[in-house]
């Protein structure tokens, strides 16, 4: 492979851009006409625009995608997250124009990516999941309050095609079930182009624990150990860390077991991620999903494990990926990252755009890393994630990491957007996350942290 | 003839219109929706009215205050 083409945008492009540098690749970004200017197409070796702003007609444009990999004879394509990174199609399509897939068989993204059919899956390796329906399309006859009563209220219901929250509705009692499988049908068909959905046990004391896999793709795999992903606002992640505070080893050794059984399972090839609901009152844990990409959250594992992640994905690419045996991955120290997004945590996380008038970050050392697409000056567009940036530090433990991540907040300066930098500074400070206390309702429970506090507003102006 | 001006509440991109002039709306009513990194938010009525004029098409970005619809109360 000589030339990588990264059909991303952002942080991530950068990232992969990084890599290649590292391994004496020649890296091609793709960009849309509004991020002409933007950090990623600055970066890489050459930059080929790929369309109009709106992602339908740019990130998300395979036929451009493909061409422009012809026309700058690219030998490889990455697909970072997000975007085009669990398409089949795209996987396939980028295959049969006879070039290099970074990720997963496409069979295997295709399989994982039906949430109905990867718990069928877990199921058949042996892995606990919730309780849960089989599938409902809108033409089904089956009986919603049957199979409802059999999981037991409150329950979920979820889109099959369904990622990142959407298409997902909270039910209480019967008398909200109907209504919510229309509303996360009608959501489905938009946002997957199915209207398929299935009804899941909720567990209201829960955290989100992930564990970091890899596979060889011959039935072989190894775990990396796990991420706390528990604080999230909108069902989406805001900070991650591992490992992940007061579990046992035995439950995360119990978690990476059953996380690398289903990645043997499928023969899974590369960086993967299992995604688990932990029940914070019965200590049991269940199969959520798998994700068959390299995560937004890979730094966190990386710099507990020392292992370069994307490297390692673009190794067995190339065929030259050294087998690492699992006894060889050991965790050291504790690893926190946070999303710096782009948004108004007090006016219900809106988003929010605009020039960045101030950028700035204390400067990145071994325990420190900082990832963004963006520079000072530059402006946030509404055509793309709330993102902006991620700050990963690492530590011994988890009361210094705390602490130094708290430090590289407050030498954060960020002006123009409204971003959510004050709350994550109020949510490492907070007493019950300091005990390790985290889960899915955190945020949610804690709406005072919403609320830039005159402390952290003070400072801020001092920088 | 009092009238009601709709204001965009944050930047982002048209993506649906779901009203024609003329149209009696109530209030929660949704006009439009735009859609901001990833987000779609609906704009909705205040109150009871009658949509007197649209100053927007569905693929437009908007940003945060500009007018978006007029209503005759």
């Amino acid at each position: 492979m000589k030339r990588l083409l990264i059909a991303n945008r952002g942080e991530i492009a950068c990232r992969i851009i990084r890599a290649c540098k590292t391994m004496g690749i020649e890296s091609i970004a793709i960009y849309s006409e509004a991020d002409k200017n933007a950090l990623h197409a600055t970066l890489a070796d050459y930059a080929i625009c790929v369309g109009a702003a709106p992602v339908n007609e740019s990130y998300l444009n395979i036929d451009a995608i493909l061409k422009a990999a012809q026309l700058t004879h690219a030998n490889a394509i990455h697909p970072g997250y997000g975007f085009l990174s669990e398409n089949a199609s795209f996987a396939r399509a980028v295959q049969n124009a006879g070039l290099l897939w970074i990720g997963p068989h496409a069979d295997t993204i295709e399989k994982m990516g039906d949430k109905a059919y990867a718990r069928a899956l877990a199921l058949d390796a042996g892995i606990p999941v919730l309780p849960g329906s089989i599938r409902i399309e809108t033409d089904s006859e089956l009986d919603p309050f049957t199979l409802a009563n059999n999981i037991g209220y409150p329950l979920l219901v979820k889109a099959t095609g369904g990622g990142g929250g959407m298409g997902m509705k909270q039910v209480n009692q019967p008398e909200e079930l109907t209504s919510a499988i229309t509303s996360a049908q009608a959501i489905a068909a938009k946002s997957f182009g199915e209207n398929a959905v299935f009804l899941e046990k909720f567990i209201p004391h829960a955290r989100h624990i992930e564990v970091q896999i890899f596979g060889y793709g011959n039935g072989d795999a190894i775990h990396l150990y796990e991420r706390d992903c528990s604080i999230q606002r909108r069902f989406q992640k805001v900070l991650e860390e591992s490992p992940a505070p007061n579990i046992s080893n035995a439950t995360r050794q119990r978690m990476a077991a059953a996380a690398v059984k289903l990645a043997a399972h499928q023969r899974y090839a590369g960086p993967g991620t299992v995604e688990f609901i932990f029940d914070t009152q019965t200590d049991a844990f269940y199969f959520l999903e798998m994700n068959t990409r390299i995560q937004v959250e890979h730094p966190v594992t990386e710099m507990v494990t020392c292992v370069d992640l994307v490297r390692w994905q673009i190794e067995q690419a190339l065929g030259t990926l050294t087998k690492t045996s699992q006894s060889q991955i050991a965790t050291h120290g504790v690893a926190i990252e946070c999303r710096l997004y782009a948004e108004n945590p007090a006016k219900h996380y809106m988003p929010s755009t605009g020039k960045l008038e101030r950028f700035s970050f204390p400067a990145p050392s071994q325990s420190l890393r900082v990832e963004t697409g963006y520079r000072q000056g530059d402006v946030i567009t509404p055509y793309y994630d709330p993102m902006i940036a991620k700050l990963i530090c690492w530590a011994e433990d988890r009361q210094e990491a705390i602490h130094s991540m708290l430090k590289a907040l407050r030498a954060t300066c960020i002006s123009g957007p409204k971003t959510n930098l004050p709350l994550l500074i109020n949510i490492l400070s907070e007493h019950t996350f300091m005990q390790g206390e985290t889960h899915t309702a955190f945020l949610h429970n804690n709406p005072s942290l919403l609320i830039e506090s005159s402390t952290t507003t003070t400072h801020m102006e001092n920088q | 003839m009092t009238t009601l001006e709709i204001r965009a509440e944050l930047s982002g991109i048209i993506n649906k219109i779901h009203c024609e002039l003329g149209t009696t709306v109530a209030a929660g009513d949704h006009i439009a929706t735009l859609e901001a990194m990833k987000l779609e938010v609906p704009i909705e009525s205040s109150t009871t009215g009658t949509l007197l004029s649209l100053h927007i098409s569905p693929g437009e970005m908007v940003e945060e205050g500009q007018l978006l619809a007029i209503l005759t109360l």
